[in-house]
C-alpha cells in the first residue's frame, strides 16, 4: 500500500470526495478536499485482495462520499440517433433505445451529443459490461456500506481535459485530439476525440516492472496505432491533430525529440498539468502517473458527464397485471364451464334417448329371437344335425345327369319318323378318361357339363337332297326348341353342300324307268344320315 | 406456521391492492375453478357410463338380431332339406358299399329290364375326404350292355339310378342301333331268341359316404 498525503488548509475549506479508480492493474483511492488532493492511495486490482485496503482508506473519512472511475477495458460507446419526440417522452425513448443497444445486464449510460437540423438528436450511449472486475468492486463497496454515489467512465470524464490543454486551432478544418497519460489502474490511457467528441478510447498495458521497453518507444507505437484507427474514422490529411501527452522527464523529453504526425504536441508533467488546468500543482515532482489527475479532474467538475446505472428488466406490476388480467380470466373461465356443462348435459340426455331406443330395439329383437326360436322348435330335425348330411349329398350327387328328362325331351323333339341310331353321352370327366384314365381334363376342356352326340336317320319317304337339307332342319330346330337351355348343332348335314365341304358325285343309269323319274337321280342308295350336337355349356 | 401466515399475509395485502372489481373476478375464476374440479369429473363420469350402457345394449341387440336371423335361416333351411335328408338315409347313403349285394342288384336289374346281355366292371374304391368328417366312397363302373329295344336299355339308365345304396351318377354312356331288322331276325325273335339289335356302353359312378369315426350306417339325428 502506498500513500501518498498532500495536506492542504483550503482542502479543508471545500467539499471532500473519494475517487475511486477502478482498472485491471491497480485500484487508486483519491481523497479530494477543497478542489486539491488531500490523499491517494494504491491496492490490489482484485477486489479479493484489494477491497479491505480500499475500505480502510474509505473509513479514514466515513461521511465523505464516494465516486466510481472506471479505467478498465471493454468500455463501450455508440452514438445513436434518437428520433425527434417530444419533451416529456424524450427519457423514455432514450432508455428504450439505449436498451436495445447494450440488451441484458450492464452498467450503462446515455449522453447527449446534440442534434441535427431536422430535429434528431444524437445520443452517445455507453457500456461496462458486467466483468468480475465491475461486479467485484462495487459489492465490497456495498458489503462495507460505502455504496458509490455514482459510477463513472475515466475517457468520458476526461474528455474535456483534453479540450483544455490543447492550443488554439492553427487552422481551420476538423479538429481532432488525442490525450495520452500513464495512469497505474490500467497503463497507458488514450482518449481520441473528434470536433470535442469522444471517438475512440484504448488502453495499453504497462510493461512488465524488469522490462527495458522504453516509454516513448510505447507511446510512439500506439501513437502510430490509433493515428491508423482515427485515418480507418475519417481523418484525412489537412484535419487538425493535437496530442497531448502527461509524462514526466526523462520520458517527456524523449517525446519531445521525436517528430510526430500531428500539428501541435503538448508533453507536460502530472505535476505541472494542474497548473494549466487551474488547479494548481497536483503531487510531487517526479511523479508519472496520471491518477490522480483525473480524479482530480472530475472531482472539480459541475457535475459529471454521465452517471452509469445498471440496465435493469422492466419491473412488472402485478397488481395492474391481475387487475386487467382477472375480468378477462374469470369471464372465459365462466364460458368454458358453462360451454362444457351443457356439452355435458346435451352428450347426457342424448345417451339416455339412446338407450331408451336402444332397449325398445333390444325387445322387438328379443320377441323376433322367441318366435324363430319356437318355430325352429317344431320341426323334426335342427339345421346343425341335418346340415353336414346335406352338405355330403351335395357333393355325391355334384355332376350327376338325370337321363330321364333328358331322354324324354329328345323324344318329344325326334317325333315324325326320324330315328337315332347313335348317341353318346360325354362328360368332360368320361371325355377325360376315355384318353388317358389317370389324366384329368386339360384346363378349357371341362367348359361344358355334358355333350350328347346323336345320329339320326330320316324319314325313308325323304325325297331327294333339297328335302332331307329340310327336313335336317327342321329336326335341328326342333332340338334347339326342346334344349333351349343349351347348345344344339347340326355337325353334319345329310348332304354335303356345305362351302367347306368337298362334294361328290358318281352317279349310274339302273334302269331305264328310273332314269325318266327325275326323284330317283336325286335319292342316294341308303336313308339318309345327320350328326347333331347338343351341349350343355358349363356356367362361368 | 409462521411461513405460511406470512404468505398469507403477502396474498391478503395484494387482494387489498386490487381494485374491487378485480377481486370479484378473482372470486369467480376461484369459484368456477372449483366447481370444474369438483362437478366436471362426475359429468364426465355419468356420460361415459350412459354410453357404456348404450353400446352394451347395442350389442345385445345386435346379437339377438343375428341369433333371429339365423334362425330364421335355419327354419327355411331345414323345411328345404328335410326331405333330402330323409331321402338320402333311406337310400342308404351311410351304408357300407357291399359289393356281393351289388352284384345281385344287378342281376335283378338285368332280369326286370329284359336285356339281352349286361357285363360290368367295378373298379377299386376311392375314399376321399369329405365335409363335417364324412368319407366320401366312389366306386367307378362301367357296363356293356345290349337289348332288342332301345327302351330297355333307357329303362336301365333309369334304374341305375337308384341300383345301389346311396347314389348312382351316370357319367356317360354310347348306344348304338343295329341294322335295320330283316325278316330272319324277325322270325327269330318270334321264335323267342333275343337278338341285340342295340348296344352300347355305360359309364356310371356309385357313391356313398362313411359317417364321422368310420361309423358306416348309422343315421344322424
Amino acid at each position: 500500500m502506498v500513500a501518498f498525503k498532500f495536506p492542504s488548509l483550503d482542502q479543508l475549506m471545500r467539499g471532500k470526495m473519494f475517487v475511486l479508480s477502478i482498472g485491471d492493474e491497480a485500484a487508486v483511492v483519491t481523497l479530494i478536499a477543497g478542489g486539491k488532493v488531500a490523499n491517494a492511495w494504491v491496492a490490489s486490482p482484485d477486489p479479493a485482495e484489494g477491497a479491505a485496503d480500499v475500505l480502510d482508506a474509505l473509513n479514514t473519512a466515513k461521511s465523505v462520499p464516494v465516486y466510481v472511475l472506471m479505467d478498465a477495458f471493454e468500455q463501450v460507446f455508440r452514438e445513436e440517433k434518437v428520433p425527434k419526440v417530444n419533451f416529456f417522452d424524450q427519457k423514455k425513448v432514450v432508455e428504450r433505445h439505449l436498451q436495445m443497444a447494450f440488451p441484458g445486464n450492464n452498467l450503462q449510460a446515455a449522453m447527449s451529443h446534440g442534434a441535427d437540423p431536422q430535429g434528431n438528436k444524437f445520443f452517445l450511449f455507453c457500456s461496462v459490461p458486467p466483468t468480475d472486475l465491475v461486479k467485484g468492486w462495487l459489492a465490497a463497496l456495498d458489503k462495507g456500506k460505502r455504496k458509490p454515489r455514482g459510477v463513472h467512465m475515466l475517457p468520458l470524464e476526461s474528455l474535456d481535459m483534453l479540450d483544455a490543454l490543447t492550443p488554439p486551432a492553427a487552422q481551420k478544418g476538423v479538429r481532432w485530439r488525442i490525450l495520452f497519460t500513464f495512469n497505474m489502474t490500467g497503463g497507458l490511457r488514450q482518449i481520441v476525440s473528434k470536433q470535442g467528441r469522444i471517438m475512440v478510447t484504448r488502453l495499453t498495458p504497462p510493461p512488465p516492472p524488469d522490462s527495458a521497453i522504453d516509454p516513448v518507444q510505447i507511446v510512439e507505437r500506439q501513437f502510430s496505432e490509433t493515428l491508423a484507427y482515427v485515418k480507418r474514422m475519417g481523418y484525412q490529411k489537412g484535419d487538425n491533430l493535437d496530442v497531448v501527452i502527461l509524462a514526466e522527464e526523462p520520458v517527456a523529453t524523449g517525446i519531445r525529440e521525436r517528430a510526430w504526425e500531428a500539428h501541435s504536441m503538448t508533453v507536460i508533467s502530472p505535476h505541472e498539468v494542474g497548473e494549466a488546468l487551474g488547479l494548481g500543482r497536483i503531487g510531487q515532482p517526479g511523479q508519472p502517473y496520471a491518477d490522480v489527475v483525473h480524479a482530480l479532474w472530475f472531482a472539480t467538475r459541475k457535475k459529471p458527464k454521465a452517471k452509469m446505472t445498471w440496465a435493469q428488466a422492466p419491473k412488472v406490476d402485478y397488481v395492474q397485471l391481475v387487475a386487467q388480467g382477472a375480468p378477462l380470466a374469470a369471464a372465459a373461465a365462466a364460458v368454458a364451464l358453462l360451454a362444457q356443462g351443457a356439452v355435458l348435459g346435451w352428450d347426457y340426455k342424448e345417451a339416455l334417448e339412446a338407450i331408451d331406443r336402444q332397449q325398445r330395439q333390444l325387445s322387438v329383437a328379443q320377441a323376433d329371437l322367441a318366435r324363430e326360436q319356437a318355430r325352429l322348435a317344431t320341426l323334426e330335425f335342427s339345421a346343425d344335425a341335418i346340415r353336414p348330411l346335406i352338405d355330403v349329398v351335395d357333393q355325391l350327387t355334384a355332376g350327376h345327369i338325370p337321363p330321364v328328362p333328358m331322354l324324354a325331351r329328345l323324344g318329344h323333339a325326334l317325333s315324325g319318323g326320324a330315328v337315332i341310331t347313335e348317341m353318346v353321352l360325354t362328360t368332360p370327366q368320361e371325355a377325360a378318361g376315355a384318353t388317358n384314365r389317370r389324366q384329368r381334363a386339360q384346363p378349357g376342356t371341362e367348359s361344358f357339363v355334358w355333350r350328347l352326340g346323336l345320329t339320326v336317320t330320316l324319314p325313308p319317304d325323304t325325297a331327294g337332297d333339297a328335302q332331307a337339307l329340310e327336313r335336317a332342319d327342321v329336326l335341328e330346330k326342333a332340338l334347339a326348341a326342346t334344349f333351349t337351355d343349351m347348345r344344339v348343332a347340326m355337325l353334319e348335314a345329310p348332304v354335303a353342300v356345305g362351302s367347306n365341304q368337298v362334294v361328290r358325285g358318281d352317279r349310274v343309269m339302273n334302269s331305264v324307268a328310273a332314269a325318266a323319274d327325275p326323284a330317283a337321280a336325286a335319292r342316294p342308295d341308303g336313308l339318309y344320315t345327320v350328326r347333331f350336337e347338343v351341349l350343355q355349356e358349363a356356367r362361368s | 406456521m409462521k411461513r405460511q401466515g406470512t404468505d398469507l399475509k403477502v396474498v391478503l395485502d395484494f387482494l387489498r391492492q386490487l381494485p374491487r372489481g378485480a377481486r370479484v373476478a378473482l372470486g369467480v375464476l376461484a369459484a368456477t375453478t372449483v366447481i370444474a374440479l369438483g362437478a366436471l369429473p362426475f359429468a364426465f363420469a355419468a356420460v361415459e357410463e350412459a354410453d357404456g350402457q348404450f353400446r352394451r345394449l347395442r350389442a345385445a341387440t345386435n346379437q339377438a338380431r343375428g341369433e333371429a336371423q339365423q334362425a330364421a335361416l335355419d327354419y327355411d333351411y331345414v323345411v328345404a332339406n328335410t326331405g333330402r335328408y330323409k331321402n338320402a338315409l333311406e337310400r342308404g347313403v351311410l351304408d357300407p358299399q357291399d359289393r356281393l349285394d351289388a352284384r345281385q342288384r344287378l342281376d335283378t336289374l338285368m332280369n326286370q329290364t329284359y336285356l339281352v346281355r349286361m357285363g360290368y366292371e367295378m373298379a377299386a374304391a376311392v375314399n376321399q375326404q369329405g365335409p363335417g368328417g364324412h368319407d366320401l366312397v366312389t366306386t367307378p363302373i362301367k357296363m356293356e350292355v345290349s337289348a332288342m329295344l332301345d327302351r330297355d336299355i333307357f329303362v336301365l339308365l333309369r334304374d341305375l339310378e337308384d341300383a345301389f345304396p346311396g347314389y348312382g351318377v351316370l357319367r356317360g354312356f354310347r348306344l348304338s342301333r343295329g341294322d335295320a331288322a330283316t325278316d330272319e331276325a324277325l322270325r327269330r325273335v318270334t321264335a323267342g331268341e333275343p337278338l341285340p339289335f342295340v348296344t352300347g356302353s355305360i359309364t356310371l359312378e356309385w357313391r356313398s359316404a362313411t359317417a364321422p369315426g368310420g361309423r358306416a350306417g348309422e343315421a344322424e339325428e
